[in-house]
């Protein structure tokens, strides 16, 4: 039968027992890596729904505000009272400019009591938009209830956080005469440079395809001067992001299963780079998840950090390993080993004819207690040999002729 | 008859030329065997057993062939 020695058993006990020990210390600083980021990421995604919606309401506010000094003012009202389209545009563009380089406005429009789109501040010179019906939930909402409705819609490029006020000759938010309405609206790709400012984080706005036009998102991407990404996500595009790698949004999932508060997603490591990825769903003004916002959180440090713990930890293991087994080993060879062998020579000795030598009783541990008793058992052994070869000689003597 | 005192005078002799410790090398044949050299005389009986373990403890400790 194959038998380990007891100083393989205790080396090998010791290793095993430090293997686990280091095992359970990875799997711990893995789980503690892991809480780490989640709490980095989910702090970061509320943080940027917060911001996000910070930015709404004051971009809401904001919009409002122009909307209702635009409502206020005598000449606009006269002009779109008349229907005086040229003059209605010279009277509105140094407002459109202005509220344009100010606060990133980026849609005005005046749409008549019918609900069709009378002007289009946006591109004065489009007349394909003229006289068409502008069939947005926020302006049939708006003229179904006579009052201002806010959300997200379609826009040119993209989706835009539009206003819509009823526009009554009074110039108030009330009146008698309905004039028609007017929508003021910023695109949301433009919040993300705001996002970032304020946060920190990186972002990306991935919009599902389905309530967008592949045609229109080609000549606005031509015209921005972007390559046309419509076809590098099956069901969503990016779009706009502040990251400078546009793959790290890719996303193959359903942006409408996203719980409202969003969802950390998983890891992304792009060039040596670490980002958690985390989004939360958008709804137009109709409640519905037109797509996703994307954050990215660099986790680069934290996995660095976490790597170097675990270096650490296997190369203290593997020199606690080395240590506690030369200690252990020599403690026992000292204490044990060396004495067992001591009374195995001088028990080899003993049925090899030594009957002088004796056991040291070397220390009254454990080890002593057994050479003691070696010992005893050693005088009980000569004695008997003693006394059978006594016997013998007397026996050979009584044997012999003549006695 | 006498086998058995035979072989642990050839052991002995062996011991002797080879120049071996002769207490270390009886002890550990004797804790082979089961029984002590020094108590194998002329006069003990054959025990094939006792031949048997004894020429495996020789072959073992001093390599000796039989």
């Amino acid at each position: 039968m194959a038998t380990l020695s007891i100083k393989a058993k205790v080396g090998a006990t010791t290793i095993l027992c430090l293997s686990v020990g280091t095992i359970g210390l990875l799997a711990l600083s893995d789980a503690s890596y892991r809480k780490n980021v989640n709490m980095v990421t989910n702090e970061s995604l509320a943080n940027a729904r917060a911001t996000y919606a910070n930015l709404v309401d004051a971009n809401v506010a904001k919009m409002s505000v122009a909307a209702e000094m635009a409502m206020a003012d005598p000449l606009l009202r006269e002009t779109f009272a008349a229907k005086d389209r040229p003059k209605l545009v010279d009277a509105t563009l140094p407002i459109f400019d202005r509220l344009r380089k100010e606060y990133g406005v980026t849609i005005f429009n005046y749409i008549d009591q019918e609900e069709n789109r009378f002007l289009t501040m946006t591109d004065t010179k489009d007349v394909r938009l003229i006289g068409t019906k502008a069939v947005r939930f926020n302006v049939q909402e708006c003229a179904r209830l006579k009052t201002w409705v806010t959300g997200l819609a379609l826009g040119q490029l993209g989706f835009a956080l539009r206003v819509t006020h009823p526009f009554y000759d009074s110039g108030q938010l009330k009146g008698d005469k309905l004039l028609g309405y007017i929508e003021i609206g910023s695109e949301i790709g433009g919040f993300l440079g705001a996002l970032k400012k304020q946060t920190g984080r990186e972002y990306g706005l991935l919009l599902r395809k389905q309530f967008l036009k592949e045609k229109d998102w080609g000549i606005q991407r031509d015209r921005l001067k972007q390559p046309n990404n419509w076809n590098d996500q099956k069901d969503l595009v990016l779009a706009g992001n502040t990251w400078t790698d546009e793959s790290i949004f890719a996303y193959g999932g359903d942006v409408t299963a996203l719980p409202d508060e969003g969802q950390v997603l998983d890891l992304s490591n792009k060039a040596g780079q670490i980002f958690a990825r985390s989004a939360f769903p958008i709804k137009d003004a109709s409640s519905a998840k037109i797509g996703a916002v994307f954050v990215l959180v660099d986790i680069t440090s934290i996995y660095t950090d976490l790597q170097q713990t675990k270096k650490l930890t296997i190369a203290t293991t593997v020199a606690l390993i080395v240590v506690v087994c030369v200690v252990l080993l020599l403690l026992l060879s000292r204490l044990v080993f060396r004495r067992l062998t001591e009374i195995t020579r001088v028990a080899t000795r003993l049925v090899g004819g030594d009957y002088q030598t004796p056991v040291a009783i070397s220390k009254s541990d454990e080890i002593g207690h057994f050479e003691e008793l070696f010992e005893q058992l050693r005088l009980v052994f000569v004695n008997l040999l003693e006394e059978y070869e006594r016997v013998s000689r007397e026996n050979d003597e009584k044997s012999k002729p003549g006695k | 008859m006498a086998a058995l005192y035979d072989l642990k005078v050839k052991i002995d002799k062996t011991i002797e030329e080879r120049k071996l410790d002769g207490v270390a090398t009886r002890g550990k044949i004797a804790l082979q065997t089961g029984f002590l050299l020094s108590l194998v005389s002329a006069n003990t009986p054959d025990d094939p057993v006792k031949l048997d373990k004894l020429k495996k403890a020789a072959a073992a400790v001093l390599q000796l062939k039989f």
